[in-house]
């Protein structure tokens, strides 16, 4: 079954016809973490990085934000009969867009922030794709873990 | 790649720490790390233990990176031991004058799990 | 030696600072926008000697220290001894002036730093008034890095 996720989303399966699948990332992260062992998928599709800055809206969508989203996706993950130190994590996403006082890059700081949560916790990025123009979709396989991202005119490995 | 035991040669501490997480994050999880400090030190320990990859620094007091390497191979026991450089002056000429088969690759600081991936492999 | 314009310096130090503060800080670093002034908590300083001469002076503000210190260390301040704490920053500014070099000559070349020191008064360094100070931000945090550059000797 496809499990499709929004913004500020995360789904969780351990179902090995399951495929997660994300839209349209821009400046947002898809944070995909697996436990081969356990055969359990997580993603979650991050909008912005620090929840101080709204937490009325992380109260609603936790999501939304790398610090409240990102606890939820591993107490889920765990839940779903996932090894913590099993999980391992690939980003994609992120891409180049500067915030409305064009001062800071959000994609970029989407993807510091969410390093920095995993390197705390102990879980490492072992691959990413982000940064750069493009507008990524992410499809994420229950089965193998396997990750294809594509964007308008292609589709590759991740 | 199996490792077992990987021996980490570093004379700051912090790097010592960061290259052990990014390795457990890689998927070494229950991997035994060995700690040296510098380049003697390391060789008086491989003389006691044996490790399946020594992971060091270039820039380190007492003995450095390079001399290490080239004495490792003059010692029957580590003649063959896989080795990966990680440090901040990774250069061209230097991996020439590396040019060693047993050298897996130089790896720049800072290093993150992803760097240690793309040489060992998921 | 060839010239190394005040711009390129900047550029190069600016882009070695994000990727260092970014994947080993996990801290988001942009140019400042306007020089503010703050207390600074902690002085780091290195030289290098190849393929330039030079030396580097990072100035952070305690707040920034000690992001830096937690993030990489994955602890909190206080479980953190002294010797952790220097260890940890002058590792940080090592893998900085590596960095630095490399983007400098933008390809990788054969760097010789020295070891970093922990500087305990700008007075220490008496010709201050020789480096070209940058001011950045540290996702709202100013800190600045001075750099002087110099002939190479015949």
């Amino acid at each position: 079954m496809r499990l499709d996720i929004g913004i500020g989303e995360w789904k969780v399966s351990n179902k090995a016809d399951d495929e997660l699948k994300t839209y349209a990332l821009g400046s947002c992260v898809a944070v995909c973490a697996y436990d081969p062992s356990n055969h359990v998928a997580g993603l979650i599709h991050i909008a912005l990085p620090d929840s101080k800055v709204n937490s009325e809206k992380a109260k609603k969508l936790p999501g939304y934000f790398a610090d409240t989203g990102l606890p939820k996706l591993f107490e889920d993950m765990v839940k779903k009969g996932a090894d913590k130190k099993n999980i391992k994590v690939k980003l994609a996403g992120g891409s180049s867009i500067m915030d409305q006082n064009r001062h800071f890059d959000i994609g970029r700081r989407n993807t510091i922030a969410i390093k920095r949560y995993l390197w705390k916790n102990g879980f490492g990025v072992i691959k990413e794709d982000t940064g750069g123009n493009s507008s990524r979709t992410v499809g994420f396989k229950v089965a193998d873990g396997a990750i294809v991202v594509s964007n308008a005119g292609s589709k590759w490995q991740l | 790649m199996k490792l077992d035991k990987i021996m980490i040669v570093d004379d700051s501490a912090t790097s010592r720490m960061i290259i052990k997480r990014c390795f457990q994050m890689a998927g070494y999880q229950d991997s035994t790390f060995i700690e040296a400090e510098d380049g003697l030190k390391a060789l008086s320990n491989l003389n006691r233990n044996a490790v399946d990859l020594v992971v060091t620094d270039l820039n380190m007091p007492k003995m450095d990176g390079a001399t290490f390497i080239k004495k490792l191979r003059l010692i029957d026991k580590t003649k063959q031991l896989p080795v990966l450089i990680v440090s901040s002056m990774g250069n061209e000429r230097l991996e020439t004058e590396l040019e060693d088969k047993d050298v897996m690759g130089i790896l720049r600081k800072p290093l993150t799990p992803e760097k240690v991936t793309d040489v060992v492999g998921e | 030696m060839r010239e190394v314009t005040k711009e390129q310096a900047k550029a190069a130090l600016l882009r070695a600072t994000q990727n260092t503060l970014g994947e080993m800080a996990f801290i988001d670093v942009i140019e400042a926008e306007e020089q503010r002034d703050f207390e600074t908590g902690q002085l780091l300083f290195i030289e290098f000697y190849k393929p330039v001469r030079g030396r580097l002076l990072l100035a952070l503000p305690l707040e920034i220290k000690r992001e830096i210190v937690e993030n990489i260390h994955a602890a909190d301040w206080d479980e953190l001894s002294v010797n952790e704490i220097d260890d940890c920053l002058l590792e940080l500014l090592n893998v900085l002036g590596g960095n630095f070099l490399r983007e400098l000559e933008q390809k990788d070349v054969k760097v010789h730093l020295s070891f970093p020191t922990v500087l305990f008064s700008l007075e220490e360094i008496p010709d201050l008034d020789s480096f070209w100070k940058f001011s950045f931000d540290a996702e709202g945090n100013p800190f600045t890095t001075s750099l002087a550059l110099h002939e190479e000797e015949a």
